[in-house]
């Protein structure tokens, strides 16, 4: 097997939202590459589709989904499956992305990433669902740790144990969210440095950075500020045991002016110098926000309209 | 008790039924719906959730009780800013909550979150005051128009316009004779929407985009176009005579037909209607509202 299964190493890209559309088509900001939502663009007729095109023209994309549900009891969506295809290939996007999670049963969408028993069943499960998927694709998949904030009595295995044989079993890509390994490493107390060296990294095709709020008992996963010192320490060491991998900053909720965002994923660049100043390092966030408990976890992007 | 090992689906359905409960996770692990699946009480979840070192397994499941709903609220209010702004935020919710019980998602695309709530503010709307004898539209009937507004206008931004098709011109009509216009079909573009409101919710939901204090909302009745051009929605008031006509060929009237309808109305003035019908066309192809102008079969 190859390091990233073929996949490039696309640099620091940012995630595309809506709000900062004007600002890259008439500034042309010189970011690596962009990661859409993918289910913000499948349908989309309309404006979204059309800067699409135009983005993708010049740089390079990638597709992220939160509606695969690859984990879920219920049948897989094909309609959406070749309606993703469809989008990759008018976009030339370089990997299709999702999350290993279900966010719904029973023909209901709950829009959440909700975490799986991590036992044999749902191993197995997950497993057929993804070479299904891959085969509709005709790519191998991409696939994202969550962060979580309940874990199952009847788990039998860590979740780096069963993302590892999954990715080995499925030959599926992994999308490493540092984050979420911070997250769910400190409300379920397992070591977030034990997580990293479980995994193969070499199925690591990109990696995630984002903020998230604490809520003094737990910290939950909202996209809503600059990545914190922690969060880069776990970023520094997945980046070298991957020897580099295509980075992307999130940024869902209070999101800045484009050049905020973009210069916070700018900032792996300084963090990953070895001969790194202390005294030069960059003004990450020292401590995680504090926040209420009514925060609320990714994902909530959706496109609204705009009339004259 | 729980099964000894519930199955994925079995875990899948309780979990989903204690998360979206609308009384909350304790009402949800109590429900029929939750226990049918995994029979287990607010004293016994631990046997399927674990706590952790800082909450208990109830608190850690209603971290996704409350998300559920807060995400799903937060998305309506970005696709109805101006009915949140008309009711204020905590009556939006209010709404938001009761309709998502009845309507939750059941698609992958959140775009689709808000398509009912219209018809859902219309059905579940408060009765109308019996004293008032003239039967004046009320704000529930604004508040219905207003979200019938903002849904169609997500609905025109995202789906098929008329940017990448050939749109009719009004050079089109040139030297078209007008028996030869009578037996023509104009197909108006699928972006195009006829709507008939009772109030002039287009304006108030100008206002609110635009930052400005909008106006009392005041009782009339409003025919709007609805469309889209260069990926931006647009829309125009026309008279009651204009809604019909275009309501007529967008039934796939032939033109003669759908004129021949109006010049049924008594109020119609035929001295000025063929003058009128030119400037009409003209504006409307300007628009654009025509995709395909379709010459009879006889020609």
């Amino acid at each position: 097997m190859s390091d990233r299964l073929g996949y490039p190493n696309l640099g620091l890209g940012v995630g595309l939202r809506t709000v900062h559309f004007d600002y890259i088509l008439k500034h042309q900001p010189p970011v690596d590459w962009f990661e859409i939502i993918s289910e913000n663009f499948v349908d989309s007729q309309g404006r979204p589709r059309y800067v699409l095109h135009q983005i993708a023209e010049r740089y390079p994309v990638v597709m992220h989904g939160v509606s695969l549900s690859i984990g879920s009891t219920q049948p897989l969506d094909f309609e959406y499956l070749h309606k993703l295809k469809r989008l990759a290939a008018e976009t030339k996007t370089r990997w299709i992305s999702d999350h290993v999670c279900w966010t719904g049963v029973a023909g209901i969408n709950t829009h959440d990433l909700l975490p799986l028993p991590y036992h044999e069943e749902s191993l197995k499960h997950v497993i057929d669902r993804v070479r299904i998927v891959q085969d509709v694709l005709e790519r191998p998949l991409v696939l994202e740790n969550p962060s979580s904030y309940v874990t199952f009595a009847g788990s039998s295995m860590s979740e780096a144990e069963f993302i590892s044989c999954l990715a080995q079993e499925a030959d599926c890509g992994l999308l490493l969210d540092v984050n979420n390994v911070f997250v769910s490493a400190t409300n379920h107390n397992f070591d977030p440095l034990e997580y990293l060296r479980s995994i193969p990294y070499k199925r690591i095709v990109q990696m995630h950075l984002a903020g998230h709020a604490n809520c003094g008992t737990h910290l939950i996963d909202t996209h809503d500020g600059p990545v914190i010192d922690p969060v880069w320490d776990l970023f520094r060491q997945a980046y070298q045991s991957t020897a580099g991998v295509a980075t992307l900053l999130e940024w869902d909720a209070k999101i800045p002016d484009f050049p905020t965002v973009h210069n916070e994923v700018l900032k792996a660049r300084k963090v990953l110098q070895d001969s790194f100043d202390v005294s030069m390092r960059p003004a990450v966030a020292k401590t995680v926000l504090e926040s209420d408990r009514d925060s609320v976890p990714h994902p909530a992007v959706m496109v609204t309209a705009l009339a004259d | 008790m729980p099964p000894q090992d519930p199955s994925l689906n079995q875990i899948q359905r309780w979990v989903q039924a204690v998360i979206t409960n609308p009384d909350g996770v304790e009402q949800g692990i109590d429900s029929a719906t939750a226990t049918s699946t995994i029979d287990v009480t607010t004293e016994t979840v631990d046997s399927v959730i674990l706590p952790s070192n800082q909450l208990s397994s109830i608190e850690r499941l209603q971290i996704y009780g409350r998300a559920y709903f807060g995400r799903l609220i937060e998305c309506l209010r970005a696709q109805f800013p101006a009915a949140c702004y008309a009711v204020g935020e905590h009556a939006f919710d209010g709404l938001a909550f009761g309709y998502l019980i009845q309507h939750p998602s059941t698609s992958y695309t959140l775009g689709k979150l808000g398509e009912a709530f219209d018809q859902y503010l219309a059905a579940t709307r408060p009765p109308r005051d019996t004293d008032m004898s003239d039967d004046l539209p009320d704000f529930a009937d604004f508040l219905v128009d207003l979200t019938r507004l903002e849904r169609t206008y997500s609905e025109v931004f995202d789906g098929p316009g008329p940017e990448q098709d050939r749109s009719i011109h009004p050079d089109d009509f040139v030297g078209l004779k007008p028996e030869q216009f009578a037996d023509c079909r104009l197909l108006l573009h699928p972006c195009v929407r006829l709507l008939e409101l009772r109030f002039p919710v287009h304006e108030y939901a100008t206002s609110i985009r635009q930052g400005t204090e909008p106006d009392e909302p005041i009782a009339r009745q409003v025919h709007l176009v609805v469309t889209r051009r260069d990926y931006v929605v647009r829309r125009f008031e026309v008279t009651a005579k204009q809604f019909r006509l275009l309501h007529a060929l967008q039934t796939t009237a032939m033109v003669g037909d759908a004129i021949g309808q109006l010049l049924q109305e008594q109020s119609i003035d035929r001295g000025r209607l063929a003058d009128d019908l030119k400037t009409w066309f003209r504006q409307w192809s300007a628009a654009p509202l025509f995709g395909e102008l379709k010459r009879s079969a006889a020609e």
